[in-house]
């Protein structure tokens, strides 16, 4: 393939990743999040916001406005990148390191979210109180061959990694290193919850036993989805050092980038589904 | 819905006690074959998380059952239902020591004993 072929190819997924994970899905979370108060309005749910609705808002303003403008700058590099004529293999580094920034918001607003998952379970409980009485399992979550592939995948990864810094293929230990901490901690976890010492708090006091069930089973799925990706893509990229595979590293970012935006897409998907699906009744002031 | 499921449900304002709610919501789906025998029940701790309740209580309400065999624990598996659940669930011994209490109070009325005296005599007999 030519270097005008890999130019042409970086090009298309820079403005592809531009767009979608810096305007178009904080867009529709933005729009779906308006939506919710307008079916769900504070004064008539007020348990739907134990967070005040305005801190909310400002909150969002703020980490649209990181994503707007670290999207314009990504777009600014770009230009300026095609501008200078610059190596596909350079952009294509320029992609993977735009991506990275992309994905900050959503790691600032982590602690926002954690603030608020805690603001919904200290809510005062409710004097009539359900529960579902059966152990579940888990396999009532998660597919066996999910689990199965998330811990063979994260297994083999973390081995790939071993053996890679072992050989001493890589220059710097810090990146290999921080890759196999985390595999480990999703590992820990996962043996945690097939073990059955990892029980799952409530999200809230008022959430229905089949919205309880959802996110519980989105929860688990969403741990062993992430294991198995995480593995394959560092076997893959361990492989790939390893046996200094044919391939360019131009598509193998233009792969990670295309991936992230299907990530980002389907997650979207995912929460406006299950926003649809939700009992929002228990979360009604009347509502006893 | 996902799967078969069996909801318990409690009310801390009822002036039965929950772990008795417990006790009685569980003898309940037993007698009415939605809990089988076998049948694994949530761990302590996770039906506490669930109800928002203390472990202890639901501790205890899952010690009373096990005494009166209508649950069995097999160690770190966790509680099931007892295979004669059901035959066991018919046995209140609730209600046996309640009528044996109405049987004596009513014989010590009899004889001419207060309510007052009753009481402090019961209280002796439970302190010892």
């Amino acid at each position: 393939m030519t270097p005008t072929f890999q130019t042409a190819l970086i090009t298309a997924v820079f403005v592809s990743q531009l767009l979608v994970l810096s305007f178009i899905v904080p867009g529709r979370m933005r729009r779906m999040f308006i939506a919710l108060l307008q079916r769900c309005p504070p004064e008539k749910f007020p348990r739907l916001y134990p967070v005040p609705v305005e801190r909310m808002q400002r909150v969002n303003r703020m980490l649209n406005a990181v994503n707007i403008a670290i999207g314009a700058g990504g777009a600014g590099l770009l230009v300026w990148g095609l501008w200078q004529q610059v190596a596909p293999l350079q952009l294509a580094r320029w992609l993977i390191w735009c991506c990275c920034a992309q994905v900050l918001p959503g790691l600032l607003r982590l602690p926002w979210q954690l603030h608020v998952a805690r603001a919904f379970r200290a809510m005062p409980v409710p004097a009539v109180r359900n529960a579902e009485l059966r152990s579940w399992q888990l396999t009532e979550f998660v597919p066996p061959a999910l689990i199965a592939g998330g811990l063979l995948s994260i297994l083999v990864a973390m081995l790939s990694i071993g053996a890679v810094i072992y050989r001493g293929l890589m220059p710097a230990l810090w990146a290999p290193l921080l890759s196999l901490v985390f595999c480990l901690l999703l590992l820990v976890r996962m043996l945690m919850v097939l073990s059955g010492h990892a029980p799952m708090p409530r999200p809230d006091p008022y959430m229905s036993a089949d919205d309880l069930f959802r996110v519980r089973r989105s929860r688990l799925r969403i741990l062993f989805t992430i294991s198995l990706a995480l593995g394959l893509y560092l076997t893959f990229m361990q492989a790939y050092i390893a046996l200094r595979a044919p391939f360019a590293l131009v598509y193998v970012c233009a792969a990670v980038s295309l991936l992230c935006q299907l990530l980002y897409l389907r997650f979207v998907h995912i929460t406006k589904h299950a926003l649809a699906a939700r009992d929002l009744t228990p979360y009604q002031a009347d509502a006893a | 819905m996902h799967y078969a499921q069996v909801d318990i449900s409690i009310n801390v304002n009822d002036p039965l006690p929950v772990f008795a709610q417990l006790i009685e919501q569980i003898r309940r789906a037993v007698l009415g074959g939605e809990l089988k025998p076998g049948t694994a029940l949530p761990a302590i701790r996770q039906l506490a998380a669930d109800l928002q309740i203390n472990p202890n209580t639901v501790a205890k309400a899952y010690g009373l059952l096990e005494r009166d065999a209508v649950i069995e624990t097999r160690g770190r598996h966790g509680s099931f239902v007892h295979r004669d659940a059901r035959r066991h669930s018919l046995v209140d011994l609730s209600a046996q020591a309640a009528a044996a209490l109405a049987q004596t109070v009513a014989d010590l009325r009899a004889r001419g004993l207060t309510d007052s005296e009753i009481r402090i005599a019961f209280a002796g007999v439970m302190r010892d």
